[in-house]
């Protein structure tokens, strides 16, 4: 087997994510925020990841990028679509009780994706919110930042919720609103917070819906962090949801993949 | 725009030369294929006989049943009865004389630029009706001569006296002057035809269409004198050969879609529709 | 104080549509795949929307909706507009009007009424509008402030029935036509008409034979703004212009090209593209797909059908018209919606595509109905189909740009 090293990065909205891939294993991951300079930020996370694997620059043998902001990294050698990462990601990242996986839903800082697979994980059809940003991990920190707690805390306290709140607006905007009168008619924090989960997997499931597959339903990036979310979305699609291995890099991790494949085929 | 092509050119030679040879050539044959029975309406003009039509075989059935023409007329039934099984209505396109005089009519109105009379649709459900009761009077024999509509005008187009029975010569009139305004539209209530029309089910003669191909453009409909609506609003079949179809081939020829609709005999692929790119 | 401001309107009206079209036809040109020319059909659009001239000297009749027959118009010597809106400029003035989830083509077109910045669009002796969809049947109402409308009524359904009452209505179409222009419809004056058009019918059919090709020596964006410029244009003039460009096809060699990976071939279904608003075709094309036809109404599907009368009497060949604009339209607005699925069936055997764009106008009902069916189809097929909602506006362009590009990385793969 070769011993090079691949990296993918995944340049996301809210954050810049890496990954060091050597055989198909992952060997370390590095995340920043994205901030107003994403080469530096990219090239800070190479070093880091360097450094973690304690190997030097010329190991890696191919830097594949994804993301939103993917064709501004320089030190790329080539970029592909979130989408098509995203799909390769889950070959490394699916956890072991999920067989034959069918579907990735993917909760990003200001997108959600659903990614239908086929057999042999190709992508087979997609959907993405095209509307808003309802849906979305920007969703999350809105109302968190209003309740006074942070994005990586909602999962646990959503889940002490026993009679949560019903959030009927769409729209991000609206629903800080909502969410605001809600406060000042003096509800639990953790019952607006469950119920923002709820209202958040409900608008997604919209979309799974519609692709019905066999195999099993997988959720990756930011969002499928969240405890509470991940409970909402198996209530509403009434079957099992499964957290992919590094949901956060699932991209970066699939980026790396097509890299090595990419590098392989060149050879 | 519409060019007329190889097929309409054949066929329009091919009725004029039976409509002559029915009408005028029968005399010089003779009576040596006196037993070919055409299953085409034209009346029997020589006494001496030759090739002609078979209505005058079934129609006056008392003449030689069990009389000295036993034996020729029998045989032509069955040469009849053989045509139209194989071939189905492909004569009444290619062969039948009166047919060929509709046609005629009508094409001096299409080039006097009239409009056409398209029969309503409330009414044309009577015409398969209005056939069926010709048939039964066809096969009965019964006076149906004398007020047979192809008679009052075939005879004097061969030079010939007609009768004079005032009803048949309204008939014929009304006929020949609701051909003018919509083509062949005798053949729609023809007993002949109806009788071959059973067997275009089964014919060597088949009318193919693929349905995808198809995008519904109505061109077919239009053109078809026979205002057969399956070969526009079929789809699942391919078979569209219909029990009044002619084989006229004005659909294939004006079919703008590839491969859309074609027309095979005995199974071999003789024409197939094409988008006319000049 | 008021018609001041009105005229400043004006002035910033007319800026906007020149840069939106201006911006849209410098992206034509980067999508070529050889060096042919089209300078003739860009000069056209680009004189109509960017210098906002008329270059027509003969009286107009405008049109909208693939259904209204331009032959009438043609035959008594009127040049036929087919005026329906694709501009956001043009749709911004129209949410005056026109309520804002209304379809942007119905609000581009009243808007451009309203906004009367384009010469081109001035002085017409009335406009024609089929009730194809509710969009155009409230559009005509607006319409009728700034310009005489003849609307016709386009029936529920295509069987026979509906084709008969449709025969009625162009008959008194015509009626109205003669008594507007003035002068009589024979048959000899539509039957020329019909060859003329029939030209340019015959010449945008063989356009789009080079570009389903394997070898395509022109771009999907570059054909449809080729169809385009046909709106605006006299119809005979326009033929001779496409017959050069076919001869020029036949012979151009395509550009060299670095790409190793072969281009997924795709079709672009659903609701109209007409130009300035090619965000779709452009994005396909320089992210690596290529057009291998359109179902847009405006461009592919607008001179696609052949007028084929039985006869050449007046009354044969209005038949054929109805025949033609209504029998086999494709149009999602019929109860009738096999016509769609075996049109696409039949675009996909010849063309062997890879993908379906199913391109849906935000507020464009009948279309988002099809779509649920037509994955039904694609499914059954094995073709894939991305559903792709959006507007004239350029304001999503990006997310656009994620969707395109990740469905052609998924059909290069599979």
């Amino acid at each position: 087997m070769s011993e090079k090293y691949y990296v993918g990065f995944d340049a996301g909205s809210t954050y810049v994510k890496s990954a060091l891939i050597k055989n198909n294993e992952v060997v370390a991951t590095g995340v920043m925020a994205t901030g107003i300079d994403n080469v530096k930020t990219s090239e800070l996370l190479l070093e880091s990841l360097i450094e973690q694997a304690s190997i030097t620059r010329e190991d890696i043998a191919y830097i594949n990028a994804t993301g939103y902001s993917r064709r501004s990294l320089d030190l790329a050698d080539d970029t592909i679509s979130e989408i098509t990462a995203h799909a390769y990601g889950i070959r490394l990242t699916a956890p072991k009780e999920a067989s034959n996986i069918g579907l990735i839903i993917d909760i990003g800082g200001q997108d959600s994706k659903i990614i239908c697979l086929d057999e042999n994980y190709q992508v087979k059809n997609f959907t993405m919110n095209d509307k808003c940003a309802a849906g979305t991990g920007k969703f999350i920190e809105v109302i968190a930042q209003i309740l006074e707690t942070t994005i990586d805390k909602v999962g646990e306290l959503s889940l002490c919720s026993t009679a949560p709140c019903p959030i009927n607006s769409l729209c991000v905007v609206f629903a800080q609103t909502e969410v605001v009168s809600l406060v000042a008619q003096k509800k639990d924090r953790n019952d607006i917070l469950a119920g923002m989960h709820i209202s958040m997997a409900k608008r997604v499931s919209k979309m799974a819906r519609k692709y019905k597959t066999k195999g099993s339903i997988v959720m990756t990036g930011g969002g499928a962090l969240n405890e509470g979310l991940r409970v909402s979305f198996e209530d509403e699609l009434m079957t099992d949801v499964y957290r992919a291995c590094h949901p956060q890099f699932n991209g970066a991790i699939g980026a790396a993949i097509i890299g090595q494949l990419q590098y392989n085929k060149e050879l | 725009m519409m060019k007329r092509k190889g097929i309409t050119i054949f066929r329009w030679a091919a009725l004029m030369v039976s409509f002559i040879f029915l009408l005028y050539g029968a005399n010089f044959m003779g009576s040596k294929i006196n037993w070919v029975k055409l299953p085409v309406f034209s009346c029997a003009l020589s006494p001496s006989g030759g090739v002609d039509s078979i209505c005058k075989t079934i129609v006056d059935v008392e003449e030689w049943f069990l009389g000295i023409n036993m034996i020729p007329s029998l045989i032509g039934i069955g040469v009849f009865l053989l045509l139209i099984i194989l071939f189905g209505r492909l004569f009444c396109g290619y062969v039948c004389p009166f047919g060929f005089v509709q046609e005629l009519l009508s094409s001096v109105r299409k080039k006097l630029r009239l409009p056409s009379f398209k029969i309503p649709l409330k009414v044309k459900p009577y015409f398969t009706t209005v056939k069926w009761i010709m048939v039964i009077g066809f096969l009965l024999g019964i006076g149906y001569c004398d007020l047979c509509p192809v008679r009052y005008v075939m005879l004097p187009l061969a030079g010939m006296v007609s009768g004079s029975d005032f009803i048949g010569i309204f008939l014929a009139a009304l006929i020949l002057g609701l051909a003018f305004f919509n083509e062949r539209i005798f053949c729609r209530i023809c007993p002949i035809g109806a009788l071959a029309g059973i067997f275009n089910s089964r014919s060597l003669a088949r009318i193919k269409k693929k349905g995808v191909a198809c995008t519904h453009c109505r061109a077919c409909l239009e053109v078809c004198p026979m205002e057969i609506k399956e070969i526009y609003e079929e789809r699942e079949k391919t078979d569209l050969t219909k029990q009044e179809c002619i084989y006229c081939m004005k659909c294939i020829e004006i079919c703008p879609e590839e491969t859309a609709l074609s027309f095979e005999l005995c199974k071999k692929n003789i024409l197939v529709s094409k988008r006319h790119r000049r | 104080m008021s018609e001041i401001y009105e005229e400043r309107q004006r002035e910033r009206y007319k800026r906007n549509v020149v840069k939106m079209a201006g911006s849209s036809l410098s992206q034509i040109d980067e999508t070529a795949v050889s060096p042919v020319d089209i300078s003739y059909f860009i000069g056209r659009l680009e004189s109509i929307f960017v210098g906002l001239e008329d270059k027509e000297n003969n009286a107009k009749i405008g049109m909208y909706c693939a259904m209204a027959p331009e032959e009438f118009v043609y035959a008594l010597g009127f040049t036929p507009l087919k005026l329906c809106g694709n501009h956001p400029t043009a749709t911004l003035a129209g949410e005056d009007h026109a309520p804002r989830d209304s379809c942007p083509v119905v609000k581009a077109s009243v808007g451009f009424q309203s906004m009367n910045i384009i010469p081109m669009f001035d002085n017409l002796k009335a406009v024609i509008i089929p009730g194809s969809c509710d969009g155009k049947k409230k559009a005509a109402e607006i319409l009728s402030q700034y310009v005489p409308i003849i609307p016709i009524p386009i029936y529920m359904s295509k069987d026979d029935d509906g084709f008969e009452l449709l025969v009625e209505t162009y008959y008194g179409l015509i009626a109205t036509l003669e008594h507007i222009t003035g002068r009589k419809m024979t048959a000899s004056r539509l039957k020329k008409a019909c060859v003329e058009i029939s030209r340019a019918s015959k010449e945008a059919y063989k356009l789009y034979e080079y570009l389903k090709s394997d070898k395509a020596v022109i771009s999907g964006t570059q054909v449809m703004s080729v169809m385009s410029s046909y709106a605006y244009d006299d119809p005979g003039r326009w033929a001779t212009e496409v017959k050069k460009l076919n001869k020029a096809l036949a012979k151009v060699q395509p550009n060299s090209s670095k790409r190793k990976r072969k281009k997924p071939r795709i079709i672009i279904a659903g609701s109209p593209i007409g130009f300035p608003h090619f965000k779709i075709p452009y994005l396909l094309e320089t992210l690596g797909a290529q057009i291998v036809t359109d179902e847009s109404c405006l461009a592919g599907r607008l001179l696609y059908d052949p007028v084929l009368p039985d006869n050449y009497s007046l009354d044969g060949m209005v038949r054929a018209l109805a025949a033609r604009y209504v029998a086999p339209c494709t149009c999602p607005t019929f109860i009738e919606m096999e016509d769609r699925f075996c049109r696409l069936e039949q675009e996909k055997d010849i063309t062997n595509a890879d993908g379906i764009i199913y391109h849906v106008l935000r507020g464009c009902i009948p279309y988002d109905f099809e779509l649920l069916y037509i994955e039904k189809w694609a499914e059954k097929h094995g073709i894939p189909v991305l559903r792709v909602e959006t507007d004239f506006s350029t304001e999503d362009y990006e997310p656009l740009k994620i969707r395109l590009e990740a469905f052609i990385e998924m059909l290069e793969r599979r």
